[in-house]
């Protein structure tokens, strides 16, 4: 597997990885037009008030299928290493030793923390005063309907490995 | 500098203990007010440093003629509790990360 890996061309790894990046995207689409379809014809409320923590599939089952799906993403990630060694340098090294890239990489990271910092803001702020936080959303949509909920999961699990510690 | 972030953190983390052991905001809340202690604490870290590494590009400085980083204590920094996770941290952001989701899936509702 290692070999073949080795030995199959670099532009091959490109289309796979634009590929595989469309075929979520186009997944990950059709999640959410099911889920906006599901709502605009919905005659009642679609979960309970607070939601299930249960849905028609058990939580093992949504689980291990995250696992599986980062744990897909993350062996896409590791073969594209494969033909583009730079990604394995280290921030501040060889190809990414120049100041600039350093200050584009850590304004992302930046910008990405403080947007995890809002939401869990958001989430303290709307459990305090008693509205829905994000989190009942999604557990709502799990509830509703707990295959697309748990595609929806799955994509996004998938994506997350992708991009999550580029293996060395 | 370094040291100062970690009071800071731990300072965070009391006031949420406190705020929870009084009655002031129920556990759901705490939880979230942990990870913004935490996540907004990187942030704050993150920032300055971006914030160093411009002054560098715009002044052309070196690396002493610009402020201080933050940085681990010394202590710390030369313990083994920090030498072990260095020496480990391609696998330990898996098992952070896997435990994270675990212990909020857990005890996060």
């Amino acid at each position: 597997m290692v070999a073949l890996i080795k030995n199959t061309p670099a532009h091959r790894y490109m289309i796979a990885s634009v590929v595989g990046l469309v075929a979520s995207l186009i997944v990950l689409a059709y999640v959410l037009v099911k889920a906006v379809y599901a709502i605009g014809i919905a005659n009642a409320g679609l979960c309970h008030d607070p939601p299930s923590l249960t849905g028609s599939i058990s939580q093992i089952t949504v689980v291990a299928v995250c696992v599986a799906c980062f744990v897909a993403g993350h062996a896409v990630s590791w073969a594209g290493t494969r033909s583009r060694s730079e990604l394995r340098d280290k921030l501040g090294q060889t190809a990414w030793s120049a100041r600039r890239a350093v200050i584009v990489v850590k304004t992302a990271l930046a910008l990405f923390l403080a947007l995890l910092s809002a939401l869990m803001a958001l989430e303290a702020l709307m459990l305090l005063v008693g509205i829905w936080p994000i989190t009942y959303y999604v557990r709502c949509a799990a509830e509703a309907n707990t295959p697309i909920a748990m595609l929806g999961a799955g994509i996004f699990t998938f994506l997350a490995g992708r991009w999550f510690w580029i293996p060395r | 500098m370094g040291r100062a972030l970690l009071i800071l953190l731990f300072a965070e983390w009391a006031l949420v203990v406190i705020a929870v052991a009084t009655g002031r905001i129920i556990g759901d809340v705490a939880w979230f007010l942990a990870a913004f202690a935490l996540t907004s604490t990187l942030f704050l870290l993150t920032s300055y440093d971006v914030v160093v590494d411009a002054l560098h590009v715009a002044t052309n400085a070196d690396d002493d003629e610009v402020p201080e980083r933050f940085s681990l204590p010394p202590q710390l920094a030369r313990s083994q509790i920090v030498k072990w996770a260095q020496q480990r941290e391609k696998h330990l952001a898996w098992v952070l990360f896997g435990a994270g989701i675990v212990a909020g899936h857990l005890w996060w509702h």
